[in-house]
């Protein structure tokens, strides 16, 4: 994980506070989603209402709090269909990068040997690289669709995994109770899922909610470039790259679906930092 | 040492090799014919057989493999697409555009980020400490290509202070380098502080105040010696990520540098280019972890031998 943040004298108190906000943010932003699905046709083509400031009301009494673009869609119902894009993109990538990145880390530090020192060696190299430089170098060889993204945004993010899964397998490796399961007989599939695998549940955890907000500033990146969502999905990152051509004459397109991607990733931020400290209370080792 | 050397060195060559192999790829599962977008969509069935064989298509796989990295070896990576001129010409014309914005960037990263990461570390859970530690979680959180928009937005259409876009004068360079220092100051702010934290405790640091020295003289000569260690080993790392090319930021900003180069080509599917691009940023990155690696073993006392 890149912060390390060392676990210095913080208080109950504070700890508290974090954790209320952090659930704060999460609940707003799963309302957003919530109501997405349920309330909400989809941002419709009003050419009568172009490029509108934020809280303009529109002909039909409804209010745009953030505005309306150059083809007089409601800038806010865009971004809450963003969200939607954004957080599918980002849950499947985290999920699909945690399976293959756990089987894998799981099978080098178990058979151990020359498969475990080349898979390091890969991981290295990969972890060598900024993961944003490697999905914009896979993501220009694509057609853009959702499900490119995903894969390219998974692939970009299995190495960490790996060695965090390959790291703990080692460690339980050496546990008595271990040992104690392959010489009592019990076939190597029990052993693996009842003694090995639940060591790792806390710590993927929360780096998995930990890559769920990088990878949602991943996806907003990839969109931006034009190499990310396709172009009849709406994203937040596409939203901000279309509102560019708008600075002068809108600027509310561009910059408040940002506010929207910050909320949202400051609170699985949190919200993974809150996991951490808690679960290592709890006795985990996050390694 | 020479041993360890050896083996980043054979490491960093096959970090190139892998990443010229798999551009070489995936430029064949590509989208689109490059010798399509290049003779036209129209042409003669004649004209494309002809166009394959002047660029080799027609030749088995590997064989071509083999002739491009013997020629990217020596930095011939074809012509462009696009402009028709060779794509190394191209490509290293971007470098010196990219390696300002990567050395303006890192200092005012170093500026920043380790005077404020020591403060916040001596006056912890002070207002100071709040501030910084809660602003650093804030600034990676917030898009870089958004914060350079707004940034746009504010100082260059708003207030017209800085010019927004290209490079057309020395104060160009503010809004990137800002842009692209925010996210990596917060996180080398936070190594920083626990890095600072950990100094403080440590014996050496109470022998010293108990030995008389001031709090200041603590700090320069006892705690920034030591717990600057790791933020050089990180910021040498992000220099080499620097140099490989900002691409968002860069694209933002219309920086003429290689991440810029990057995009622009991936978008115009100038295939040969995109691949010149990805091998030198590889080169780049690569160049830069090794010398970090290096002058790591070097700098710590506890790897000599």
């Amino acid at each position: 994980m890149t912060q390390s943040a060392a676990p210095v004298s913080e208080s109950d108190a504070w700890q508290t506070r974090w954790l209320w906000l952090a659930l704060a943010l999460l609940v707003i932003a799963l309302g957003i989603w919530f109501f997405a699905t349920v309330e909400l046709a989809p941002a419709r083509v009003n050419t009568r209402a172009r490029l509108l400031p934020p809280f303009s009301v529109l002909q039909d009494g409804s209010l745009a709090i953030f505005g309306t673009d150059q083809i007089g869609r409601d800038v806010f119902r865009q971004v809450i269909e963003g969200a939607q894009t954004s957080l599918f993109i980002a849950l499947s990538a985290a999920l699909i990068s945690a399976a293959f990145g756990a089987v894998l880390g799981v099978a080098a530090g178990w058979i151990g040997g020359r498969f475990d020192s080349f898979m390091m060696r890969i991981v290295d190299v990969q972890l060598s690289f900024p993961s944003i430089l490697i999905a914009v170098f896979l993501a220009a060889f694509l057609t853009p669709s959702l499900i490119s993204v995903i894969l390219v945004l998974a692939i970009t993010r299995w190495a960490m995994i790996t060695r965090l899964s390959r790291a703990i397998t080692v460690r339980a490796r050496k546990q008595g109770y271990v040992e104690a399961a392959l010489v009592s007989g019990f076939p190597l599939w029990k052993v693996l899922s009842t003694c090995v695998a639940p060591n790792l549940y806390a710590p993927l955890l929360v780096v998995i909610t930990a890559e769920v907000s990088e990878l949602i500033l991943a996806e907003a990146a990839l969109s931006f470039l034009g190499i990310g969502t396709p172009s009849d999905v709406t994203s937040w990152g596409r939203i901000i790259s279309q509102g560019r051509n708008y600075l002068d004459t809108a600027w509310w397109i561009a910059t408040l679906p940002g506010l929207a991607i910050a909320v949202v990733v400051i609170g699985i931020g949190l919200a993974s930092e809150v996991l951490r400290r808690r679960l290592t209370k709890a006795g985990w080792t996050m390694l | 040492m020479w041993r360890y050397v050896l083996k980043r060195l054979l490491t960093a060559i096959l970090t190139v090799m892998i990443a010229a192999v798999a551009t070489f790829v995936m430029v064949r599962f590509a989208p689109g014919d490059p010798v399509l977008i290049l003779i036209g969509e129209y042409a003669t069935p004649e004209q494309i057989a002809a166009a394959r064989a002047e660029f080799g298509l027609d030749r088995p796989l590997l064989e071509q493999l083999a002739i491009y990295v013997w020629k990217a070896l020596r930095l011939d990576f074809g012509q462009s697409i696009t402009q028709g001129i060779p794509v190394a010409q191209i490509v290293l014309g971007r470098m010196p555009e990219t390696l300002l914005l990567a050395t303006v960037t890192m200092v005012l990263i170093m500026l920043v980020s380790v005077p404020l990461g020591m403060m916040s570390a001596v006056r912890q859970d002070r207002p100071l400490d709040r501030v910084a530690t809660g602003g650093s979680f804030v600034a990676l959180s917030l898009p870089d290509f958004w914060v350079g928009i707004v940034l746009i937005l504010v100082f260059a259409r708003w207030l017209h202070l800085l010019p927004s876009a290209g490079f057309v004068g020395p104060s160009s360079i503010i809004l990137p380098a800002v842009t692209l220092a925010l996210p990596l100051a917060a996180l080398n702010l936070r190594l920083m502080r626990n890095e600072t934290l950990n100094v403080l405790n440590a014996p050496y640091i109470t022998l010293a105040r108990a030995r008389g020295l001031s709090h200041r003289a603590v700090l320069r000569r006892h705690v920034l010696r030591n717990a600057i260690i790791p933020a050089l080993t990180v910021m040498g790392v992000q220099f080499g990520k620097l140099l490989g090319g900002a691409a968002i930021v860069e694209t933002v900003f219309g920086w003429p540098g290689l991440g810029e180069l990057l995009v622009r080509s991936i978008n115009g599917r100038d295939y040969p280019v995109v691949q010149g691009c990805i091998i030198v940023i590889t080169v780049m990155v690569v160049t830069a972890n090794l010398i970090v690696d290096i002058a790591y073993r070097r700098i710590d006392p506890r790897f000599r031998t």
